[in-house]
């Protein structure tokens, strides 16, 4: 989507809505800044990735007895984001989560640019979708957290228990 | 904002409904195409952002007005003549932007004051036509709005 100059802004809003220049420190900012460019969408697709890698590891650290992880097939990331600054499409990576009783647990990104978070990945285990939401500010280290989609109020951190939950 | 529980709530119950429905379209590969869903998502995102934003800014209105009717009420004329410029029962207060409306009412330049500047610069882009490319999280986004209702200043 074409961003609007400053100029436009001005007329369109009559300024009411501009603060000045701040630091992109989150989707909102950048959703609402003026000073995204495309070497902040490539650095940002590259951060999601090391992210989201650093997320299947640590959900391999989890698991419980009798589970394993294993790379699955990479998907397209493309977002509309990338497509406004003319960044190519790339293919990010998933997990599979196997049991030794042959159930197949899959983990896939679902967006990067997420108004409220830095990103989310999504899960089905159990007939119920769950959603791993980075909390951290843009180019922080990660703040993982789970809630699942019918109890989005209930949230949790990962850790082995909440993991051994979801794939009871 | 006594309906932004039920705002919210009505919203999750819909994001659900397409996300389920987002898996079925993925089994049977017919209509509604992912696209179409996808696109529904996006757009219910943000109209129920929309929504939850008229809640926080009737209540700075209202914030507002009683910052007026307070500064009107001030026994000095010193203290009170320029409260009498603005009309406390004017739907704009008598032509204040909602930027010098919150301004009476939340410090300007005060973290949660440029939180919700850029929540409102971000409304008014999606109710002046511009959707946005990105999604949204209403939850996370109606609490902040939640936050900046408690600190609205209303003398």
């Amino acid at each position: 989507m074409k961003r609007m100059s400053r100029s436009e802004m001005e007329t369109r809003y009559f300024d009411d809505d501009y603060i000045g220049d701040y630091p992109l420190n989150t989707v909102l900012d950048e959703v609402t800044s003026d000073n995204v460019d495309t070497p902040h969408v490539e650095r940002r697709v590259d951060d999601w990735e090391e992210r989201l890698n650093g997320l299947y590891q640590l959900i391999g650290e989890l698991l419980p007895d009798g589970w394993k992880s294993r790379e699955g097939l990479p998907v397209t990331m493309h977002e509309k984001m990338m497509q406004a600054f003319d960044v190519p499409a790339r293919e990010i990576p998933t997990l599979e989560l196997h049991s030794e009783t042959g159930t197949i647990v899959k983990l896939a990104p679902e967006a990067l640019w997420i108004v409220g978070n830095n990103g989310r990945v999504e899960m089905k285990s159990n007939g119920h979708w769950y959603r791993i939401t980075d909390r951290s500010q843009i180019f922080k280290p990660p703040k993982w957290e789970s809630v699942r989609s019918d109890r989005r109020r209930e949230k949790h951190a990962l850790t082995r228990e909440w993991l051994a939950e979801v794939l009871r | 904002m006594s309906n932004l529980q039920t705002v919210l709530s009505v919203y999750e119950s819909i994001d659900n409904h397409l996300k389920s429905l987002l898996a079925k379209v993925d089994l049977s590969g017919g209509q509604p195409t992912r696209e179409f869903v996808e696109q529904s998502r996006v757009i219910n995102d943000q109209a129920y952002f929309v929504l939850a934003w008229g809640q926080l800014e009737a209540e700075v209105d209202e914030a507002c007005r009683d910052v007026i009717l307070s500064g009107q009420s001030q026994q000095l004329w010193s203290l009170r003549r320029v409260w009498s410029l603005y009309d406390p029962d004017d739907q704009k207060r008598s032509g204040l932007s909602f930027k010098n409306r919150l301004s009476l009412v939340l410090e300007a330049g005060s973290g949660p004051w440029t939180v919700t500047m850029k929540h409102y610069r971000m409304r008014n882009r999606i109710a002046h036509g511009e959707l946005l490319s990105t999604r949204l999280e209403p939850e996370d986004m109606m609490q902040d709005l939640i936050g900046v209702r408690s600190l609205l200043a209303h003398r």
